[in-house]
């Protein structure tokens, strides 16, 4: 697909707020690099954020980062327009990985200290810490809204990117109450921010 | 509670990335098979996105020389300088193959000539890269080496790596394969330590593809022989 993208010889990305998703993706599978620096000029902020806060970590949030447009860079094919939004896309691609390496670094510790102590314990920081991961107030009166049990469990599970195994212990509930909890919070949470638009 | 209502039961976890490893894979797999499921799922995840943009601030900024770190990242080497040896070796029939158009087919086989372990019924996946199999425009690449493998490329793009007889890796290890597009060499996904069946899609002049043992969580560009190799005539 033509794309008109204008000539940028430096590291600093050009606004094109007229190409759309499915062009700028279509280019980066062209092998357009340029395209891949506006992609990355208009939602690299937001990636490197969404992963500072599963991570609490600069450095690592930096690594995700980096994964999750390079991963686009080499595999454009799984960005689908049709289903959602490329900000959305990559944000949800930066959570997966920040979660992922959250539990290895999680594992490596609870390894490390198990070897100076008998006592460790995984624990992501208290839930009003996690809470404030939350920044859209649209979003924060939605969860609000949820029964507390639902909320508890869509928070831990993706602000604090516990397993839902993780927030079944941390909860004291069994496991397949928590996984049904997520998936009616999730249902509920449908109407208040899909049907009045986005944050 | 059967696989499918087992698998319908995770999906809320699935959009919220809190499934375990094994668990995620098994979602996926049924996903690719299954496009009801996939529907629940998309509207779900559409629920995760907003999720996911409700983390992110005003405030937040790149850090300083992560763009450079992408670029390095992602700028195209020519396989020619950005291999060792061994590529190259391997890979120079794939270049000359591209070259001269009329070059016959190198390792492209029958459909149904290999010998498949895996359990079709029992794995999503496995049933979608057999329809795949018989998708009108699709070919079959047999990636021989160390680590006999199979890679069925839809004319979409879409692709399938059967390696029922590769080893299990240990955890710090990954296959990885590789398309080679044109004189470029790509990632086209990283697999796991045991992957069996694995999904990825590619675009552009594919002219074949190679299977490499990696430290877990892939690489940029590998330096390891592959461990099997096949190429697509052109």
């Amino acid at each position: 697909m033509p794309v008109s993208l204008r000539p940028c010889l430096c590291y600093h990305w050009a606004p094109m707020a007229a190409v759309t998703d499915e062009a700028l993706a279509a280019a980066v599978a062209a092998g357009d690099h340029r395209a891949l620096e506006t992609v990355y000029g208009q939602h690299g902020a937001a990636v490197f954020g969404m992963a500072r806060r599963v991570l609490r970590s600069q450095a690592l949030a930096e690594e995700v980062a980096q994964e999750v447009f390079v991963r686009f860079w080499r595999d454009p094919g799984r960005y689908d327009p049709q289903r959602a939004p490329l900000r959305a896309f990559l944000l949800r691609d930066a959570h997966g990985r920040a979660v992922d390496l959250l539990r290895a670094e999680t594992a490596r510790r609870a390894r490390e200290e198990r070897d100076q102590s008998p006592a460790s314990e995984e624990a992501p920081g208290p839930e009003h810490e996690v809470w404030e991961a939350v920044r859209s107030a649209k979003v924060k009166a939605a969860l609000e809204g949820l029964p507390a049990a639902e909320r508890d469990a869509i928070v831990l599970a993706f602000y604090a990117g516990l397993s839902y195994q993780e927030v079944a212990r941390r909860l004291g509930e069994p496991e397949g109450t928590v996984k049904s909890r997520i998936r009616r919070g999730l249902e509920r949470l449908r109407g208040p921010l899909l049907q009045e638009g986005t944050t | 509670m059967s696989p499918d209502l087992e698998v319908e039961s995770l999906l809320g976890a699935y959009a919220l990335d809190a499934l375990s490893l094994e668990e995620r894979r098994r979602v996926e797999a049924a996903l690719a098979a299954d496009p009801e499921l996939r529907k629940i799922a998309d509207l779900l995840d559409e629920v995760a996105a907003e999720l996911a943009a409700a983390a992110v601030g005003d405030a937040d900024r790149t850090p300083a020389g992560l763009w450079a770190r992408i670029a390095a990242a992602t700028t195209p080497i020519p396989v020619s300088r950005a291999r060792g040896s061994l590529w190259r070796r391997w890979l120079a029939p794939a270049l000359a193959a591209t070259a001269v158009a009329a070059a016959a087919v190198l390792a492209v086989v029958a459909v149904g000539q290999h010998t498949r372990l895996i359990d079709f019924e029992e794995s999503p996946l496995a049933a979608a890269a057999a329809a795949a199999r018989n998708q009108q425009g699709s070919v079959v690449v047999a990636l021989t080496g160390r680590v006999p493998a199979e890679v069925i490329l839809a004319a979409d793009g879409t692709g399938y790596l059967l390696t029922p007889d590769a080893p299990a890796l240990t955890a710090e290890e990954t296959y990885q394969l590789w398309a080679i597009v044109g004189d470029r060499v790509i990632s086209a996904g990283i697999l796991g330590p045991d992957p069996e069946v694995a999904a990825f899609h590619v675009s552009g002049e594919i002219a074949g593809f190679a299977l490499t043992v990696e430290v877990a969580g892939g690489v940029v560009s590998s330096e390891q022989e592959p461990v099997a190799v096949g190429l697509i005539g052109t």
